[in-house]
């Protein structure tokens, strides 16, 4: 065999190697990465608030500083339990802070922080194949930090991230698309709500044909059409009847107030009491969430409000809104499997071409010799 | 040198495995409401001292186009607030209009008056048939919770 065959051959049999990582946990419920040691890093995007448990509210008016994360690291694994250690670090720059306590504004103190920090630290057992998340025995949640990959593919329904027994909106994944991560673009797939989802959505669709004050589509009548000629808009008001402080207004351009026309389509749509509002990006080969959402959520009185994932109720709070990003982690992601892949290929074509320069200028000088 | 194309052309494959293992790439333009081509955020916590109404509006401001062109879909959070500074109810739904211009109102009752609002404004321009409109003229979003005669509030574009 010349060496070219057996550098193909190598290269082959690499391929098919590579291969493994990618294809044999589509069989698995549990991420081959899985194990001791694993962490991620994660930092805030913009202001956020979050609540403990015993109803203190902190609205972070003003961005916290660079420095601070939100992380999780696996210190063991044994059996179907992994122990995860969660830490919130949040650290003050000149942030501007409303707390309120009890739900009461009046009494909201409004302070700026030009240093300190608050860190919260929580340590607890995740069941990996559910990945419910426990508290000293007691279930308080469920992580949608990472999925199995068997989960990762364009269209697949999913329901994930679980606060103290509120459930999340189910998600239909899409993608992968490219989803920008601090300054850089990485290709992830993400969670869009599924709008036939109705444990937790309602959805009221209604096709505004023929419209004239008076009339009822389904919960909503024309209270009145008006004319904007600032703007040149006239806009169709309705008004719902069974909530009847709130109006909706749906807008067409060009005055129509004289003439019955079709306003097109308004989608009224609802969320379920104990539906929280968690959104997560996941890596495409490693199920790793690299980009996550939370919104309020929860019954609509304050006093039962729930947000977040069940890592995050781990340290204490029933409420945590706000937007995170994946800055660091050991966990292969697919830019991590591109790059080392880039690498090794990029080195051993360097490699053969030198062999086969090195090869040719000895054959040159050999012919020179004989000549 | 022939040898050393094919397998470079191998080497090229190898590279590039993890991005065929996981599939075409979709494009997101004209697919998600996550990742909309228009997107207008404005992370407005309007708060009427004491209380008052709310409001969230979003609308395509460009000109020369005729609706509809595309979904418009704004996501809105109300917070009620009672005669005593209480915050006693809040909602967090959205709509989605075919045409350019949605506004969602949420007034005082007895007792419910909106005190914080929040909203956020999404598109996608579903018909290919169309240009693309410049992103910053796109789309106005405004929330805002009104006390009495004033207003607090903000907006994005």
């Amino acid at each position: 065999m010349n060496k070219y065959r057996l550098v193909a051959f190598t290269i082959i049999a690499l391929i098919f190697i590579s291969f493994i990582p990618l294809v044999h946990p589509k069989t698995n419920l549990v991420p081959l990465w899985l194990r001791k040691g694993v962490y991620a890093v994660y930092r805030f995007k913009g202001p956020f608030d979050m609540m403990f448990m015993n109803n203190t509210w902190i609205w972070f008016e003003s961005p916290v500083s660079t420095s601070s994360y939100f992380s999780w690291k696996i210190t063991d694994v044994n059996g179907e339990w992994a122990t995860i250690e969660v830490n919130l670090h949040i650290e003050f720059s000149n942030t501007k802070v409303r707390i309120i306590r009890n739900f009461n504004l009046k009494d909201a103190e409004r302070k700026v922080f030009e240093s300190g920090s608050i860190d919260l630290r929580s340590t607890v057992t995740v069941n990996i194949y559910t990945r419910k998340v426990y508290l000293k025995d007691a279930v308080i949640g469920e992580t949608g930090f990472w999925i199995p990959p068997s989960f990762l593919y364009n269209g697949s329904i999913i329901r994930v991230g679980e606060v103290l027994g509120h459930i999340n909106v189910r998600g239909i994944l899409k993608g992968p698309y490219m989803v920008k991560v601090g300054a850089g673009w990485v290709y992830a797939y993400g969670y869009e709500e599924d709008e036939s989802d109705n444990q937790t959505i309602n959805v009221v669709t209604v096709v505004l044909k023929e419209v004239v004050p008076g009339k009822i589509y389904g919960n909503l009548k024309v209270l009145n059409l008006t004319y904007y000629p600032n703007r040149n808009v006239t806009v169709v008001w309705l008004q719902n009847i069974k909530e009847p402080w709130r109006l909706t207004g749906v807008g067409k351009r060009g005055n129509w107030t004289k003439m019955v026309t079709d306003f097109g389509f308004i989608k009224d749509v609802s969320f379920r009491e104990n539906t929280i509002h968690s959104k997560y990006y996941y890596d495409p080969t490693s199920g790793l969430a690299i980009k996550a959402s939370f919104g309020p959520g929860g019954d609509r009185k304050p006093s039962q409000m729930a947000s977040g994932d069940g890592l995050t109720v781990a340290l204490g709070l029933r409420v945590f809104n706000a937007d995170i990003e994946l800055v660091k982690t050991n966990i292969p992601t697919l830019m991590f499997e591109i790059l080392w892949r880039g690498i090794i290929g990029a080195g051993a074509l360097m490699a053969l071409l030198i062999t086969s320069k090195i090869k040719r200028r000895r054959k040159n000088k050999e012919n020179i010799k004989y000549t | 040198m022939k040898g050393s194309y094919k397998v470079f052309l191998l080497f090229a494959l190898f590279c590039l495995i993890p991005l065929i293992s996981v599939g075409k790439p979709v494009d997101t333009k004209y697919d998600s409401y996550n990742n909309p081509y228009f997107y207008s955020w404005a992370e407005v916590k309007a708060i009427a001292d004491p209380f008052g109404y709310g409001h969230a509006r979003a609308e395509r401001s460009y000109g020369g186009y005729t609706e509809p062109i595309s979904p418009l879909r704004l996501d809105y959070e109300f917070y009620y607030v009672d005669s005593s500074g209480m915050i006693v109810d809040y909602e967090k739904d959205y709509r989605v209009t075919s045409g350019y211009y949605t506004e969602v109102w949420c007034s005082s009752s007895i007792n419910h008056m909106v005190s914080i609002v929040k909203a956020k404004a999404s598109s996608q321009f579903r018909d290919n048939a169309l240009p693309d409109p410049p992103a910053n003229e796109f789309t106005l979003i405004t929330a805002w919770a009104v006390a009495q005669d004033d207003w607090l509030g903000g907006d994005g574009s």
